[in-house]
């Protein structure tokens, strides 16, 4: 479980979150959205006690991370989108952080290495950006960590990674893991997130489950424009226009995250509007 | 049972503790590799030069003093830059271990560790190379003693200035052994130019600028006319201060530097 409760946080003068507020409850991957320099990649910091909030709370599971406690560190692992790995084998690697993991699982590992094509003799540094970044997701799942955050987790994956990558994640979902995935490659991530958290201006204007988005909302393609009635968003593209409208029918529609996106971030308050009725 | 043992100390655990040994270890085992093969092939170098001149009784123990201490202070330094690599930084702050643990270990392994590791590496090199030095020139230098009182109160020395570098390398992000030496520069700077103020004060006719006017002014009878003392209670005074200062130097210097740097250390942020 992660708890955050009125938390603000800023570079210098400058307030990137002010009264920050939401949980993360287990048994989800949660895919955070939002502009670049919103502050995805701070929040992930400051729930893996990278960076301390300035103000208010933040707790992982009962610990509070700027303690940076090993209770908690056993059930978090991060990965950032830019990382170090050192010049040793993958076999070495796991041979020196495994143990500090108490529920490392070095089968799970040996078979996501070979899903992901990964040979533990090579050196890390001797692997391309995409392979490091597998082989790290593949030992952060390995670890049964309770919680692991992932910044923008597909870049530097081809497509078969992506599709494996995509695989191995929904597999490491149980009921008492939280993943949280901040990317801004929502093709990606489509059929794999659920809910969607949106970050914009310090605040979370957007977090909701699929399933609810779906009963709520219509996200399809139009080949003319469409009228103004229950048109929330709409947009050109090619072959025709993005729209998302009132889903006044209750029947489930399909999901479309890029344009989920940029219809909640131009017309938040009457989207949130419509999901607050229904509270 | 072994995951419920190392859970219930979050503060303190020697297992967790060694695991960050043994991790540091086998990280860096190639760079300390190549430092050994360096160091032995500048000892065995050196040693031979000497010997063919018939010179440097303390010869190794001078050149071991230069590599703990240089070499030391270096090391030091550059015991917390990984965690200000953002790249770096996060596979360590992550790592299960308490903040004490991770201190702990970098603290112990660039000052005992370092001294006992250069010194037993340092001895099977003096050793290889007076052999061949026998068999070339037949003379040896000296071989170090570790249990004479000289040696052991420089390696004590180097474990209390050692925590000055430990400071540095808490607080200066980059170059850190660098500044550190030109603050302690700054400092020692600070301290004689108080110390010229502070002597012009109390031997105002004795001083003409920062030169002194009379050569042969007599300290000890200046001193007891200005503070109204005996000589045998200024001699008193004298050996106060400088039991203070030993104090200071050998009790307190030490651990001060430690929790400085452990407190700064629990502030960093990546």
């Amino acid at each position: 479980m992660v708890k955050i409760k009125n938390l603000s946080f800023g570079y210098g003068k400058e307030k990137l979150f002010s009264n920050l507020d939401f949980q993360l409850v287990p048994g989800n991957i949660y895919g955070l959205l939002g502009k670049n320099g919103v502050g995805k990649t701070t929040l992930l910091k400051l729930i893996s006690g990278l960076r301390y909030p300035q103000d208010g709370e933040c707790l992982v599971l009962h610990y509070i991370p700027q303690k940076r406690l090993p209770g908690m560190l056993e059930e978090l692992y991060f990965i950032p989108e830019e990382f170090f790995v050192p010049p040793i084998t993958m076999r070495t690697y796991e041979k020196i952080y495994a143990p500090f993991y108490p529920r490392f699982d070095r089968k799970a590992l040996a078979e996501y290495m070979k899903e992901f094509d990964l040979d533990s003799k090579k050196k890390l540094t001797e692997l391309s950006y995409g392979q490091k970044k597998k082989f790290l997701l593949a030992f952060g799942i390995a670890t049964n960590c309770l919680h692991f955050l992932l910044d923008e987790p597909t870049n530097g994956l081809d497509i078969p990674s992506k599709s494996q990558f995509r695989k191995i994640l929904a597999s490491a979902l149980t009921d008492d893991r939280i993943i949280l995935i901040s990317t801004h490659q929502v093709r990606d991530m489509e059929n794999l997130i659920d809910p969607i958290i949106i970050l914009e201006d310090g605040q979370i204007i957007f977090n909701q489950y699929v399933q609810d988005i779906s009963k709520h909302l219509i996200i399809q393609m139009d080949h003319d424009l469409p009228g103004a009635e229950d048109v929330l968003y709409s947009a050109k593209v090619l072959g025709g226009y993005a729209v998302v409208k009132k889903n006044r029918s209750g029947e489930e529609s399909r999901m479309d995250l890029e344009t989920l996106f940029n219809a909640v971030t131009t017309n938040r308050d009457k989207i949130n509007e419509l999901f607050s009725k229904e509270v | 049972m072994k995951a419920q043992s190392i859970k219930r100390n979050e503060y303190f655990s020697p297992g967790r503790f060694f695991l960050l040994l043994k991790r540091d270890f086998l990280i860096h085992y190639r760079t300390i590799l190549i430092a050994i093969a360096a160091i032995a092939g500048f000892v065995i170098f050196s040693s031979a030069i000497s010997a063919l001149k018939h010179n440097g009784g303390d010869f190794h123990l001078k050149l071991y003093f230069m590599l703990l201490y240089l070499g030391g202070f270096i090391v030091t330094s550059r015991a917390f830059r990984e965690m200000y690599n953002s790249q770096k930084s996060y596979i360590y702050m992550t790592l299960p271990g308490s903040l004490l643990e991770k201190f702990t270990e970098r603290l112990i392994s660039t000052s005992i560790g370092y001294a006992l590791g250069t010194l037993l590496i340092y001895f099977v090199i003096a050793a290889i190379s007076e052999s061949l030095n026998q068999m070339l020139f037949g003379y040896t230098h000296a071989l170090l003693n570790p249990l004479s009182k000289a040696f052991l109160i420089s390696v004590a020395a180097f474990l209390v200035i050692q925590g000055l570098f430990l400071v540095g390398a808490v607080f200066f992000k980059k170059n850190s052994f660098i500044k550190t030496i030109l603050m302690l520069t700054l400092l020692a700077i600070a301290l004689l130019i108080i110390a010229i103020f502070a002597a012009r004060l109390i031997l105002p006719g004795s001083f003409k600028g920062l030169h002194p006017t009379n050569q042969e002014f007599n300290t000890m009878r200046d001193l007891t006319e200005w503070l109204g003392l005996t000589e045998a209670r200024l001699l008193l005074v004298g050996k106060t201060i400088r039991l203070v200062i030993r104090i200071l130097f050998w009790v307190v210097l030490a651990p001060l530097c430690w929790i400085v740097s452990y407190l700064k250390f629990r502030k960093i942020e990546v």
